[in-house]
Parts: structure tokens; C-alpha cells; sequence
């Protein structure tokens, strides 16, 4: 192949995507970086309008316990939801991969959830599914004589995170048991025909030899779980009430929208674009931490089948 | 085949659900309108000599109610004066996002929002309305705006003003207070409305000996009872120091312990929904609307949010929150919120940009505002809808407007932390010490 | 298809092995469907009902599917979101697929670091970008516009949309391109011609993701496209719920839920077997 209109070829296949990158990501992250060393009244302020206070809003951030604790149970969400996902998904790719009938119709019922709004889903549970007095637990728990556990106040301040997360990991599921799919069905089947002969059993089957082989697709799973609890915000705002936020689920990327766009109800909000952008960085930075260290965990040697 | 397959389980589902809902239950009579009676016109006299341009930046959506009154009275005010031009933007509630560009642009000559975030952020860019309040008006009869308008709405504006001046035409108030259903309180032989907080406790006792849940919370509205009482008990601005006190000593108080012992004595003693804790907004309310419990601590605008639950039939009944003894802020003292038209300094016309606010806000218009969004009438002479009647001897009675939540609200780090706490308080799940050593460790910023 | 296969005898020894498979996802599935069930009942409830738990006491309300759909507005934001959905679609698509062909088959200065920069921008939190651009669509006076959000949509799917295609095309077998080489086929025509529809399960795949996702998108709509003419759906319905601190109207809110959903249903319903055909590679595989 002529080697300059292969060059040619290339450039004009890469350079428009290449565009979109730098407008959308690369522009934007500098500039936030930026503001995160300014007070910045207002979103919209000119820069000349700035004022320079190098990184006081990180101590200042730092120094608030609510931002905090908002790190605390990003944490939290992100090992616990991210242990309970992976778990559930898994058992269920294993399922589903282990030659059930129905297998396309149960995969499309649990990937299901995936396909509705998050908004239309918090309210279900808040008001359905939690409910104290008629919701499905209370239902089905008074049904099976489960007093106690009927009785659960499952919005209640101290619950209501692990209310949150039921919710937010009972939608999760499906897309990550979707890749999880796709990688068990990569694996060659005579892998498991040979084991079977051996007389491995399913779950001898499932340590030695699919946990191993997912290590690449366990890669992918995280950085998209990494991403996605970085950026949790509406299900905590759906679950705290139309004015106040509760403090116990407030994630890093809520307390930012709170404080940069103001909270419709509130007059004491910061609204202060600079301190919104330094929650950004630190964003940021925890997710260049995390990824780097799940790229040094799981090596980048790619089985290949 | 999978498509059915999947088809059917939808249509399963349904089925599903169907079958485990419990059925029977009475018929809801379908909720009635308020049919618009014909309301006398505001008698124009003269001056027909207005001419320029109004841009109206609107927080409201062109469906909603609001937005056809804005409507129908810029139209007769453009049929008045066929040389003046009005533009509205039907922005919606996010006029914020874009409102600070649009003024240094001076592309504005009105726009609204709720007072709080006018007043503390825009009010260096509102038009100063004293001479114009002041001033007589053909299209009041020749009144002034002072004249018409409810005095408690335009002196709160100046009150909340840090330069103590006027810089926006309120419209659209609401009051908070605690509103009861008539009909249980008479069943318990409640026959008055408790003005103390001990008279509070003897309507709380005699409900609860009748087998009535006295009061019902949820996470919405659940800062207000420890801060109104003890705003009430010290004055708002104790409860500004308050949350902002990173020292925590003001937690120390006595009269700090006194109000979380009064929540937590309204607990122990059988007052509350026992679902307090854990209910979301609007299982609260709800609650008294279904008439599960019989009293509810809100904003006036409840009332609108629950007609589809109760219907126009509804007997409810409107006291200003107690006070408890050795109070320094009377019952005349309540939280009064409200919409702010303000014009922009930029705008080359202020006096047509108020004109056509006039027009808006009082009279006809006005009474149309209220009779279709269900909202509190501006001015002192136009008749209440009957939904919100019941809290018009509160906002009559109210002489001093106090910020929402007595400002509790006002450290917007601490509000979040505070607002679980006043649940976890109200709802029996801590005691009174538990309740402050916890505030006072979230203010201090442990 | 492969329907014509003969149903083998059912081994009921295997079945047994498989029970508690099936127990526990027949569950999960069940409770999925009690979920999506109530949304879809308490549409067709009174406000009353739902919060009585005597839901369909008096009926079937179709009307809260009339008033959401144009009182609502619904119908409108709906529109919209055919819009955003379909047109941010394509617009990836079409800028994705070919820069995923060269980074996938071809060596060339920068490739990695490009595959690099793209994988980085998919870890990106979205709002690390959002305060810059939405002041610069301040500045700019774009606030508000269709063509905003679609612009956006597409530059902040392109990188996960360049990604995902990458790893699809290189399962591709290049058999048929040294052929089409070897014919003298020029690289743009071989891509059009033979790697665009080789490559349909996977831009399929990706399209109908995409699709789904844009459809239910909030956070982008929210700050750049939320004004009474041009919020999408999901948009929509939060501002709903806003409002209902002035309407109380709670079973519309959840008819409009299923306003939401119900489009992506069944587009679900008639593609998810595309869906699972792109993921796993389909027909492809010699």
C-alpha cells in the first residue's frame, strides 16, 4: 500500500474523533484545573473577575467534615456496591453460562433494569419498595412471619444508605453481568469439556478456571465501576428529600453540584465555581490513584485465546 | 419467540402486581376546580402614552399555571398600550444557572425567583422600588403600591436586605406553620388552638388518649421543630450562631438541652408517627392527609400538594408554631416565603417594567394568580382561594418575618448532618444528649 | 434460524445439576418484575391509591398518560429525546468507527498514545469537564440549543464508543481486507465497503448502548439543555418531580416513568438478541 495515502487514511479517520477528545476532555480538565486555584463567585465569571488563593479551597475542602465524610462513603460505596455487584453478576453470568433453557430471556429480564432512568427507579423504591407500612419488604416479610425484619425502617438515617445501595446495585447487576457473559463465552469451551471429563465440578470449575481467565474483563469491570461511583450523584440526591440532602449518603460529585449550582431550596450554599473545580480535581486525582493501581495489580498480559 | 416471551412477562408482571394490591376501597370523589369568577377590572384611567420594551426572564414553565396568568395580563397590557412590547422567556426554576450572564449582559428587564437567593445574591442588581412603591398609579385608582400591596411581603423584602432596602416586587408568599385536621381535634375534644407549648403537649395528650397520632414527620421538613422552638425560645439569630459556631460552647446552652428534651419528650410520650425516622417526603404529610395523624409542621403550600389526597372537602385548621415559656419571639413571628420579580438597574424603563408588575400583581391579575395556582394573594383587599383560607388568620397575624427554619439551615455544611440528627431525635432513635453531642461534634467539624 | 433444530429429550439429571440456577435467578427475575410492575400500576392509579396501598381501587386513570403527554409536556420532551438519541448516535458512530479501524489495524506514530488518551477519557468523571464547557456555551450563548447537546452527547461518547469498537475490530478477521489489498482496493473503500458491514454486530451493539444511555441521560441535559423547549425526557421527569411541591400529582409522575421507559422496552424487547450477538462476537468467529 502507498505509504502516504495510507498517512492520508489515517488522519482522516483519527483526526475528527481526535478533535472531540481535545474539546471535551482535554480543554475542560486543564481549565478545571485551573479554576481549582481560584474563588470564583459565579460559574459564568470572567476570568479577570477570579481571585487567586493557590490551594486554599483544598484545605479549606479538607477542613469541612461533611466533604469529608462525603469521601467516606464514596468508599463505601465503592467497595461494598462494587464487592456486592461484582458478586451477584458473576454468580449470575455463571448461571446463565452454565447451559440453563431461557438463557436470552433471563439475560434480558436481568439486564433490564439497566434501560430505565435512574429518577424513575429511586422513586419506586423510596416509595414502593421501602416503604414501612405497605412496601414490598414489608409485604413479604409479614408474609413469611418476619416480624422484625418487617418492622426494618429501611429510610431511616442510619439505613438509608444501605437502602441506597440495595437500590443502586439491584440496577447495576445486569450491565456488568453482561461483560462478565461476554467474557465467560470467550473462553474456549473444551477448557470445560476437559475439566468435566476430568470430573471437576462447577465450582472447581468456576476458581481454576473462569475466575482466571476474567482477569482482563475484571479490569474493564473496575475502571467502569471506578468511573461510575465517581460520579454518583442522582440516586443520592434522590434519596435524600426535595430540600435537604442527608449526609450520610452525600458523595463527592453531589456536594460539588450542591455547592457550584446551588441547591434549589437552600440560600447557604457556597455557589463558588473554584471550590466545585477543586472537588473535580480531587476527583480527578483518585481516579488517576485508582486506575493506576488496578493496572499495576492486574498486568497487562492479555490472554489470548 | 423470545420477543413474546419478554412481551409476556411485561404484561405478567403487570398481572402480578395487580393481583397483589389489596383491593376494594371507596371511590375518591374527583377532586373539583375552582371555576374563575369574573373579578372586577382594575379601572385604567389615562396615560396611554407608555411605549418600549419589557424582557421578562420567567422561573416559570410555559404549562404551568402561573405562566398563563403572566400570559393573559401581559396581553391586556400590550392591548392598553399598543406601542409597549413584552418578551417572556419561560426559563423554568433553572433561571439561575444563566440568570448572573444575562444581567452584566444587561439583556434583562425583569426576571424571579425565590426571595432568599435574590436578596443574597442578586440584590446589588435589582432596581431600587421605594419611589416607585411610593408613587401613585392610575393603574391602582390612583393608589400607591404601598397602598395595595400586604405590608408584612414588602417589609420582609427590606428586612432580609443587607442594605435594608427594597430591590424586588414580592408575590406568591407561603407561610410556615403547623397545620391540623379540624375533625380529629374535635374528636379528641380539642375545642381551641394551642398558642403555648404546654397547651401544645394538652392537644398532643388529649389526641393521643383518643387513639390519634398527634404528629407526623418526614425528612422533609423535619429541621423545623427543634429550630422553630428554640428560635422561639432565644431569637433566630441564637440559631444562626448556632450552626456556625465552630468553638460549639453555643451548644452548651441550657436552652439548647431544654428544646432537644422538648423533641424528645413529644417522642417518649407517644406523640409521633412512629414511622417519623424513616418516612420520605411526602409520606409525612400524607400521613395527615390519609388522616393517620393529625398534625403536620410545613409551608402553606402543603396544602396544594395533598388536594389529590384529600379533596376540597378537607377540614383543615392553621396555628402559628407555640411558644414555649420565657419565649423572646412571639407567635406573630413566622417564616414567610415568597417570589421576587426584581428589575434589572440596567433596564432603561424601570417605571413600565413596574407598571406592568402592577398590573401582575394586584386586582384582577392578582386574583386570578391565586384563584389558578392556589397561591397566597399579594395584595391585602384580593379574596384567598379557599384551599389556603385556612392559613390566612396565621399570615394576618404575622408581624415579623423570620427566614425559613429560623436559619438553622444557614451553615449549608452543617444542614445535612443536623437534618439526620432531627430525624434520628424525633423519630426515638437518640435521646436529647446523644442528639446535641453529635450536632455540636459535626459544628465544631470533628 | 436455528429453530429448526430437534428439541432434544430434556436430561433431567443435568436439569437437576442446574436447580439452584434456576431458583435464584427465576427470584431475582420475579422481583424485577414486582418492581417494574408497581411503576406501571401505580401509573394507572390515583395519587390517593398509591399512598393507601389501594392501588386500581377505583379503575384503570389512562388519563395521567393524557395529561403527562400534554400537560406535561411530555410529548414534546419526547421528540427531543428521539432526537438527542438518534442524532448522537449516528454522529458517534460515524466519527468512532473509523478512527477505532485505523487504531485497531494500523501502525502509525501516535496510535498508542492516542488508544491511550481515549481509554484515559473514559475514566474521566463527567464533571471534571462540565464548569468549562458550560461556561464557554455561556459565553457563547449556547445554552439551550438542540445542537449543544448533541455536540456534546457525541464528543463524550466518542472515546468509550472509539474503545469499545477497537476491541471489536480487532476480532475481525483480516482475511477478507488482504484479499480486498491484494484486489487493489484503496483502505478507505476496503473499510467502507467490506470492514463497515463485517463490523454491523458490534456498531450495533454499541448504537443501541449508546442509545439507551443517551435516552436516559441526566446530568449533561441538565446543565446544558434544560429549558421548557429543549429538556429531553429524563430530564423532564425530574423537573416533574420538582414540580411536585406545587401539583402533588403523583401518579402522573410515575405515567410519565413509563413514558420514559417504554420506548427503550421495546426497542430492548425486538434487539437484545443484537444486543448479545454483537458482545459475543457473532457469526464471525471461523
Amino acid at each position: 500500500m502507498n505509504s502516504k495515502s495510507k498517512k492520508i487514511m489515517i488522519a482522516c479517520f483519527t483526526l475528527p474523533a481526535t478533535l472531540c477528545f481535545l474539546i471535551v476532555f482535554a480543554y475542560p480538565v486543564l481549565r478545571t484545573i485551573l479554576m481549582s486555584f481560584y474563588n470564583i463567585d459565579n460559574i459564568v465569571s470572567r476570568m479577570s473577575e477570579w481571585q487567586f488563593v493557590g490551594l486554599g479551597i483544598f484545605t479549606e475542602l479538607l477542613n469541612t467534615s461533611l466533604f469529608r465524610q462525603t469521601w467516606v462513603t464514596f468508599l463505601k460505596i465503592w467497595l461494598f456496591g462494587g464487592i456486592a455487584v461484582t458478586l451477584i453478576a458473576l454468580t449470575m453470568a455463571v448461571i446463565l453460562t452454565s447451559g440453563i433453557r431461557g438463557k436470552a430471556f433471563f439475560r434480558a429480564a436481568i439486564y433490564l433494569p439497566n434501560i430505565i432512568s435512574a429518577v424513575a427507579l429511586a422513586n419506586m423504591w423510596i416509595h414502593y419498595a421501602f416503604n414501612v407500612r405497605w412496601g414490598l419488604f414489608h409485604s413479604l416479610f409479614s408474609f413469611l412471619g418476619w416480624d422484625k425484619m418487617a418492622e426494618f425502617q429501611w429510610t431511616a438515617p442510619d439505613n438509608l444508605f444501605l437502602s441506597m445501595m440495595i437500590a443502586f446495585c439491584f440496577g447495576a447487576v445486569g450491565y456488568y453481568m453482561l461483560i462478565y457473559i461476554s467474557g465467560i463465552e470467550k473462553i474456549p469451551a473444551d477448557i470445560y469439556e476437559a475439566a468435566r471429563i476430568d470430573g471437576a465440578s462447577i465450582i472447581y470449575s468456576f476458581f481454576h478456571i473462569t475466575l482466571p481467565l476474567l482477569k482482563g474483563v475484571f479490569r474493564t469491570t473496575m475502571t467502569i465501576w471506578t468511573t461510575s461511583t465517581l460520579g454518583f450523584y442522582i440516586w443520592s440526591q434522590m434519596f435524600s428529600s426535595n430540600r435537604d440532602p442527608s449526609a450520610q449518603i452525600m458523595t463527592p460529585t453531589y456536594y460539588m453540584m450542591r455547592s457550584t449550582f446551588g441547591d434549589m431550596t437552600s440560600t447557604f450554599t457556597a455557589n463558588n465555581a473554584g471550590l466545585g473545580a477543586a472537588i473535580c480535581v480531587m476527583i480527578m486525582i483518585v481516579a488517576v490513584i485508582v486506575f493506576t493501581a488496578i493496572n499495576r495489580i492486574i498486568k497487562d498480559d492479555d490472554i489470548t485465546f | 419467540m423470545k420477543k413474546t416471551m419478554l412481551a409476556l412477562i411485561t404484561a405478567i408482571t403487570v398481572m402480578g402486581t395487580l393481583v397483589g394490591c389489596r383491593a376494594g376501597g371507596q371511590e375518591t370523589p374527583a377532586s373539583t376546580t375552582e371555576t374563575t369568577t369574573a373579578a372586577p377590572t382594575v379601572s385604567v384611567a389615562g396615560e396611554a402614552d407608555r411605549k418600549g420594551e419589557i424582557h421578562y426572564v420567567s422561573m416559570w414553565n410555559e404549562t404551568e399555571p402561573q405562566a398563563e396568568v403572566i400570559k393573559a395580563a401581559a396581553e391586556e397590557f400590550t392591548t392598553m398600550y399598543p406601542e409597549v412590547k413584552i418578551n417572556i422567556d419561560w426559563m423554568g426554576r433553572d433561571t439561575l444557572k444563566t440568570i448572573k450572564a444575562s444581567l452584566d449582559a444587561g439583556q434583562v428587564d425583569i426576571w424571579d425567583q425565590g426571595i432568599n437567593t435574590v436578596i443574597a445574591q442578586y440584590n446589588d442588581y435589582g432596581y431600587e422600588m421605594s419611589e416607585l412603591y411610593a408613587a401613585p398609579s392610575d393603574l391602582l385608582g390612583g393608589k400607591s403600591y404601598n397602598d395595595v400591596a400586604n405590608p408584612v411581603l414588602i417589609k420582609s423584602v427590606e428586612q432580609f436586605a443587607a442594605d435594608g432596602k427594597s430591590h424586588g416586587v414580592p408575590y406568591q408568599p407561603n407561610i410556615v406553620a403547623v397545620f391540623y385536621n379540624k375533625d380529629l381535634f374535635a374528636q379528641a375534644g380539642i375545642t381551641g388552638e394551642p398558642q403555648t407549648w404546654t397547651e401544645l403537649m394538652d392537644v398532643c395528650q388529649k389526641l393521643k388518649d383518643a387513639g390519634i397520632t398527634a404528629f407526623s414527620f418526614d425528612d422533609g421538613y423535619i429541621i423545623l421543630p427543634f429550630a422553630m422552638y428554640l428560635g422561639r425560645l432565644k431569637g433566630a439569630d441564637f440559631n444562626k450562631a448556632l450552626v456556625s459556631d465552630a468553638t460549639g460552647t453555643t451548644w452548651d446552652d441550657p436552652a439548647v438541652k431544654q428544646t432537644a428534651e422538648a423533641m424528645q419528650e413529644m417522642w417518649d410520650k407517644g406523640y409521633v408517627s412512629k414511622n417519623a425516622a424513616s418516612n420520605k417526603y411526602p409520606a409525612g404529610q400524607n400521613e395527615v392527609a390519609m388522616g393517620e395523624a393529625a398534625m403536620y409542621l410545613v409551608g402553606s403550600y402543603m396544602l396544594n400538594e395533598v388536594r389529590e389526597i384529600t379533596g376540597d372537602e378537607f377540614n383543615w385548621g392553621t396555628f402559628s408554631f407555640p411558644s414555649p415559656e420565657g419565649a423572646v419571639m412571639p407567635t406573630t413571628a413566622n417564616s414567610i416565603g415568597m417570589n421576587i420579580m426584581q428589575i434589572a438597574k440596567t433596564c432603561k424603563d424601570p417605571q413600565l417594567a413596574f407598571d406592568f408588575i402592577t398590573l401582575l400583581t394586584t386586582g384582577k391579575y392578582d386574583t386570578m394568580m391565586s384563584k389558578q395556582c392556589n397561591a397566597i394573594p399579594n395584595t391585602v383587599d384580593t379574596p384567598w382561594p379557599a384551599v389556603l383560607a385556612p392559613a390566612k388568620p396565621v399570615l394576618d397575624s404575622t408581624t415579623e418575618n423570620v427566614a425559613y427554619s429560623f436559619y438553622i439551615n444557614s451553615n449549608s455544611n452543617f444542614t445535612p448532618i443536623y437534618k439526620e440528627q432531627a430525624q434520628k431525635l424525633l423519630g426515638g432513635q437518640i435521646k436529647a444528649d446523644e442528639f446535641i453531642a453529635n450536632c455540636k461534634a459535626a459544628v465544631m467539624g470533628k | 434460524m436455528k429453530k429448526n433444530k430437534t428439541v432434544p429429550s430434556v436430561n433431567w439429571r443435568k436439569e437437576a445439576r442446574l436447580l439452584p440456577g434456576y431458583i435464584i435467578i427465576t427470584l431475582w427475575v420475579t422481583f424485577t418484575a414486582f418492581l417494574i410492575g408497581w411503576i406501571i400500576v401505580a401509573s394507572l392509579s390515583t395519587t390517593k391509591e398509591i399512598f393507601s396501598n389501594q392501588m386500581l381501587a377505583s379503575g384503570l386513570h389512562f388519563e395521567n398518560y393524557s395529561y403527562v403527554w400534554v400537560k406535561g409536556n411530555m410529548g414534546k420532551y419526547f421528540f427531543n429525546s428521539v432526537i438527542y438519541a438518534t442524532c448522537s448516535v449516528a454522529g458517534t458512530v460515524i466519527l468512532s468507527a473509523p478512527c477505532a479501524y485505523a487504531l485497531s489495524r494500523f501502525k502509525f506514530f501516535g496510535n498508542r498514545t492516542l488508544t491511550n488518551l481515549f481509554v484515559l477519557a473514559l475514566s474521566v468523571p463527567q464533571i471534571m469537564v462540565v464548569l468549562p464547557l458550560y461556561t464557554i456555551a455561556v459565553s457563547l450563548n449556547l445554552l439551550n440549543h438542540r445542537g449543544t447537546l448533541i455536540f456534546l452527547y457525541i464528543c463524550l461518547n466518542v472515546p468509550f464508543c472509539t474503545f469499545f469498537l477497537i476491541n471489536f475490530f480487532s476480532t475481525l478477521s483480516r482475511t477478507f481486507e488482504e484479499a480486498a489489498a491484494i484486489d487493489g482496493c484503496s483502505p478507505i473503500k476496503t473499510f467502507i465497503k467490506i470492514m463497515f458491514p463485517l463490523a454491523q454486530p458490534g456498531l450495533i451493539t454499541v448504537s443501541i448502548f449508546l442509545f439507551v444511555n443517551i435516552w436516559n441521560e441526566f446530568f449533561i441535559a441538565m446543565i446544558f439543555a434544560s429549558d421548557n423547549e429543549t429538556r429531553p425526557l429524563a430530564y423532564g421527569l425530574y423537573s416533574m418531580i420538582q414540580a411536585m411541591t406545587t401539583t402533588g400529582k403523583w401518579a402522573e409522575l410515575f405515567a410519565s416513568v413509563v413514558v420514559v421507559f417504554l420506548p427503550t422496552l421495546i426497542l430492548y424487547i425486538f434487539l437484545s438478541e443484537k444486543i448479545i450477538a454483537g458482545v459475543t462476537g457473532g457469526g464471525i468467529k471461523e
